[in-house]
C-alpha cells in the first residue's frame, strides 16, 4: 500500500487527489491536508467582489466530497517536511498543524511514500504597508471572504455616487512584484460595468494601477493576435477596451504604502507619487506558504528544497541569466523536486525559473515587473500530470520516467466577464498558447502559436466564463462523469 | 530619483487604440455570431487542454 499526502486542496491539489483516487485502487491511501474546510473556485471571486454572486455560489465543504471519494481529509496547515525521516525512523513524514476548532494548534505527523506540495500562494499583504483588508486600507478579492468585504465597500461607493459625490476608484497591483494582472483587469471591467448599470458612470474615475510597463503585458510579456487579417498586440487590444470603457491607468508602478485614501507609489523612472482614492482593490504579491524541510538529525535543509521566495524548487533551470537568454526549456516539465523523486510541487507552489515579462528596475533599484502567473488551467493540468506520474511509479516501479506538462507547451485562458444576463453580459477573452512564449519556435508571432492565441470581445466570452464556473464546480464536487471535464 | 511628490501620472487617453465601429459593437452582442464564436472558443480551449502539449 502506498501513502500519498497532498498539501493543499485548491485547483492543483484537489485535481491531483481526485485523479489519484480514480486511478489507484482502494488499497492505496490518499490524504489531503488543507487549513480550510471549504473549496473555493477563486476565478469567480471576481463576481462575488461586485455583489453579483454570493460566497455560497463559489465555495463548498470539502469533507463530504472526500468522504464519498474515500480520500482522508486533515484540516491543517502543512508545516515541516522530513524527506529522510528522523534518526529513529527513515520513513519520510510531513508534520501538520490542526486548524479544527477543537484541536487547533495540535501537531500531527503523516508518513508518506509520495508527497505533493500544492499549497498555492501566501498572500503577502505585509510586503506593502497599509495594504489589504485586515488592518489595511484597501480591499482584495483573493479569497471569498475578502471578495464579500470588497462587494460591501463597492456598494457604499456606488451609494455615494448615487448621492452625487464624485468617487475615485483604483484597482490593480499592491506591489511592484505582483502577479495575477488578469484578475485585476477582470475586476476593473466588472466594477466599471456595475457603476454604468447603476447610472452613475459619469461621476466615477476608474484607474487601473499596475506594475506592467505597458497595458496588455499581463505578466506574460504581452501577446500578438491575428484579427481580421492583421497582427494586433495585446497592448492595442487592452488600450482599445480601456478607451471604450473610459478607464484610466497608471503604468510601471510599485506601491510603497497605502494610507487611508492615499496610495504612495514609485514608477519605473524612479519618481514618487501619491494617488488619492475612495475605493481601492489592490492585489498582494505572492510568496510560498513557509514550509520548512528538516534532515534526519533535525538540521534545516529548507534551502535545498525551496527557493528564497518560499516556492519549492522543481526540475526547472534556475541558473540566473539575462532576459535575452531566457528559454522555454528553462520551465519545468515534471514538477519533481531534484533529489526527491517522490516529492512534487504543482500550481503556484513551484518556484518558476524566472519571470516571463521583461524584468525592469527603477533607478532607485526597485524591481517593478510582473511575476509569472500560474493560472487555473495549467495548475489543474500539473495536478493531473503528477497524479499520473505517481500512478505509474506505484504500478510499474519507482524508476519509471515522469509524465510531462510544461507551461511552455500548455495553453491558458483568461476571460474577463461582466454582467449576469444571458444576453446583456460581455467579456474580454484571451487565450494564449503556450503560456510561456517560445521565441525560438515562434519567432514571428511573439513566441506563441497564432492558432491558440486570441483576444476577443463579446457575449460569447461571457457564456464561456459562466459555463466554466458551473463545469469546474461540478468537477470539483466529483459528481458523476467529473473526469470527462478537462482541467 | 527624488522624494518630491508630484501629480500622479494618470494616463487618460490611448492615442494608438483602435476604436470599434458601431457594427463591431452590435456584432459583439448578436446571439447568432456570438453563438458561432462561442463554439469556436470552446473548441480552441478544448484543443489546448486536451492536447496539453504543443507538439
Ligand atoms: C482573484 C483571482 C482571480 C483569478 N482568476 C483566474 C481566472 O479567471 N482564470 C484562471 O485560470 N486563473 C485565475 N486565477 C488564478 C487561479 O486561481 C490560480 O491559478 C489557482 O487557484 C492556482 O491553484 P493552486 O492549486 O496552485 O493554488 P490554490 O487554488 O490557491 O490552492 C492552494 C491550497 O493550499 C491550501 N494551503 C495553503 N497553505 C497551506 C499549508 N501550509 N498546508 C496545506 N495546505 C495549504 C489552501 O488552503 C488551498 O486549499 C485567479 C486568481 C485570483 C486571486
Amino acid at each position: 500500500m502506498a501513502r500519498i499526502v497532498i498539501l493543499g486542496a485548491g485547483v492543483s491539489g484537489h485535481t491531483a487527489a481526485l485523479h489519484l483516487r480514480r486511478m489507484l485502487g482502494r488499497s492505496h491511501d490518499i490524504t489531503v491536508v488543507s487549513p480550510n474546510a471549504k473549496w473555493n473556485w477563486i476565478p469567480s471571486n471576481i463576481w462575488v467582489g461586485v455583489g453579483i454572486m454570493d460566497e455560497k455560489q463559489v465555495t463548498f465543504d470539502l469533507a463530504p466530497i472526500y468522504k464519498r471519494s474515500k480520500i482522508n481529509f486533515v484540516q491543517a496547515h502543512g508545516r515541516v517536511i522530513r524527506p529522510h525521516g528522523t534518526m529513529d525512523d527513515a520513513t519520510p513524514t510531513v508534520e501538520v498543524e490542526s486548524t479544527l476548532a477543537d484541536s487547533r494548534g495540535e501537531m500531527i505527523t503523516l508518513p508518506y511514500d509520495y508527497l505533493i506540495n500544492a499549497t498555492g500562494p501566501k498572500l503577502r499583504f505585509e510586503a506593502t504597508q497599509g495594504l489589504g483588508p485586515d488592518g489595511g486600507n484597501s480591499v482584495s478579492v483573493c479569497t471569498a471572504d475578502h471578495a464579500v468585504h470588497a462587494a460591501d465597500e463597492l456598494a457604499k461607493t456606488i451609494e455615494r455616487l448615487k448621492a452625487g459625490q464624485k468617487q475615485k476608484i483604483v484597482i490593480g497591483m499592491g506591489h511592484g512584484m505582483c502577479t495575477c494582472e488578469g484578475a485585476a483587469f477582470e475586476y476593473t471591467f466588472n466594477v466599471e460595468h456595475e457603476i454604468r448599470e447603476a447610472g452613475v458612470r459619469d461621476k466615477a474615475e476608474i484607474i487601473y494601477l499596475t506594475n506592467e510597463a505597458e497595458l496588455g503585458d499581463f505578466g506574460v510579456d504581452g501577446m500578438m493576435f491575428k484579427q481580421s487579417g492583421y497582427q494586433q498586440t495585446s497592448r492595442m487590444w487592452t488600450e482599445s477596451i480601456f478607451t471604450e470603457r473610459g478607464v484610466h491607468s497608471i503604468l510601471g508602478a510599485h506601491v510603497e504604502k497605502v494610507d487611508p485614501g492615499v496610495i504612495h507609489y514609485e514608477t519605473l523612472d524612479g519618481e514618487k507619487y501619491e494617488q488619492d482614492f475612495d475605493f481601492a482593490m489592490l492585489l498582494p504579491p505572492f510568496g510560498g506558504v513557509g514550509l520548512t524541510a528538516l534532515d534526519r538529525d533535525g538540521s534545516d535543509i529548507t534551502d535545498t528544497m525551496f527557493a528564497p521566495s518560499g516556492f519549492m524548487k522543481v526540475d526547472a533551470n534556475y541558473t540566473p541569466k539575462p532576459y535575452e537568454e531566457w528559454e522555454a526549456a528553462d520551465w519545468p516539465d515534471t514538477y519533481e523536486v531534484p533529489g526527491y523523486p517522490n516529492v512534487f510541487a504543482v500550481g503556484i507552489a513551484f518556484a518558476p525559473p524566472h519571470a516571463i515579462s521583461k524584468p525592469r528596475v527603477s533607478p532607485n533599484g526597485t524591481v517593478i515587473a510582473p511575476a509569472p502567473p500560474r493560472t487555473g488551467m495549467p495548475s489543474g493540468v500539473m495536478g493531473k500530470t503528477v497524479a499520473m506520474t505517481i500512478r505509474d511509479r506505484i504500478k510499474q516501479g519507482a524508476s519509471v520516467a515522469a509524465q510531462e506538462a510544461s507551461m511552455a507547451k500548455m495553453g491558458a485562458a483568461c476571460v474577463a466577464s461582466s454582467g449576469t444576463g444571458a444576453f446583456s453580459g460581455s467579456a474580454a477573452a484571451m487565450t494564449m498558447f503556450p503560456v510561456v512564449p517560445d521565441y525560438q519556435k515562434y519567432p514571428k508571432t511573439g513566441g506563441r502559436n497564432f492558432k491558440g492565441t486570441r483576444g476577443e470581445i463579446g457575449l460569447h466570452g461571457h457564456w464561456v466564463k459562466v459555463m466554466l464556473h458551473h463545469l469546474f464546480i461540478y468537477k470539483a464536487k466529483a459528481l458523476p462523469g467529473w473526469q470527462l471535464i478537462p482541467e | 530619483m527624488t522624494e518630491i511628490q508630484k501629480k500622479s501620472p494618470v494616463i487618460t487617453e490611448y492615442p494608438d487604440a483602435p476604436v470599434p465601429t458601431k457594427w463591431t459593437k452590435a456584432n459583439r452582442q448578436n446571439p447568432i455570431t456570438q453563438g458561432y464564436k462561442f463554439i469556436m472558443m470552446c473548441i480552441n480551449i478544448m484543443m489546448m487542454v486536451i492536447k496539453g502539449h504543443d507538439h
